[in-house]
């Protein structure tokens, strides 16, 4: 498995979304990335996607979702950029429920990106949130 | 995404989701997803076993089925999920709100009718 970069971009909407992150597993199994890997990083790209859609825009006008991802032995990095408004992931922090009474329907978004990634940070840049996740294979998982 | 009536013979609705649960997944699938299980008047055994994704939204309708019949005195299973959904629903600090069983055995035991 060598290095591999795919890179595209999407308007803001939710139905597409989907076909990205197919298109995303499809690059990731033809570069034979480790199943967990092509796991993780759709994971990752519906919640960031979604949450953008969702959240990031004050109007009703065509944005652009750029998204990079970048394949290297047995690590992807990738980068979600969107022209939305300023987000800081740290305002941000899901309580854990102690009973499915309490528990809240929504909100486990981004604990998943956290959780289910090696490294993610969010950072305005030149008027953009760029995000960068990086997702490896866990050492026990290696030999599969 | 795919929902499917293993069983209404039983005494818990015996349902099995195949495919996507995503965002798109659970748009096309929630209403007769919850009018299986959240509204079928008895406690609820999920196959999860062709489920190969699943993502927040789909943690969501899970939980609010599993709400709803809480709400009702019954419990809703999950059964044999994919190692990676089981992770997903883990690391949503979930894991333990929903029960999981690997057999239909198990599930049953689970729901108090072994």
């Amino acid at each position: 498995m060598g290095g591999a970069n795919l890179s595209f971009s999407i308007p803001n909407s939710l139905e597409e979304v989907t076909p990205a992150c197919c298109r995303i597993e499809t690059f990731l199994n033809e570069h034979d990335a480790h199943p967990r890997v092509v796991y993780c990083t759709q994971l990752v790209f519906e919640e960031l996607a979604t949450n953008i859609i969702r959240h990031a825009f004050s109007d009703d006008q065509r944005h652009e979702i750029s998204i990079g991802v970048m394949l290297d032995n047995d690590s992807v990095r990738m980068t979600v950029e969107d022209d939305g408004d300023a987000f800081d992931p740290d305002s941000w922090q899901p309580d854990s429920p102690g009973s499915l009474e309490e528990a809240e329907l929504g909100g486990r978004g981004l604990l998943l990106v956290r959780r289910m990634s090696d490294d993610f940070s969010i950072n305005r840049e030149s008027d953009r949130n760029v995000c960068r996740v990086k997702i490896t294979v866990p050492a026990e998982n290696k030999e599969q | 995404m795919e929902l499917s009536i293993i069983s209404e013979d039983k005494p818990f609705s015996h349902v099995k989701l195949s495919g996507r649960l995503d965002t798109a997944g659970v748009d096309f699938v929630e209403t007769s997803f919850v009018a299986a299980t959240a509204e079928g008047g008895k406690p609820a055994v999920v196959d999860m076993s062709e489920v190969d994704f699943m993502g927040s939204m789909g943690i969501r309708m899970l939980v609010a089925a599993a709400k709803k019949l809480a709400g009702q005195g019954e419990k809703l299973v999950l059964l044999n999920p994919h190692e990676f959904v089981d992770e997903t629903m883990k690391n949503a600090d979930l894991y333990m709100l929903i029960p999981v069983a690997y057999s239909e055995e198990e599930a049953v035991t689970l729901l108090g009718l072994g």
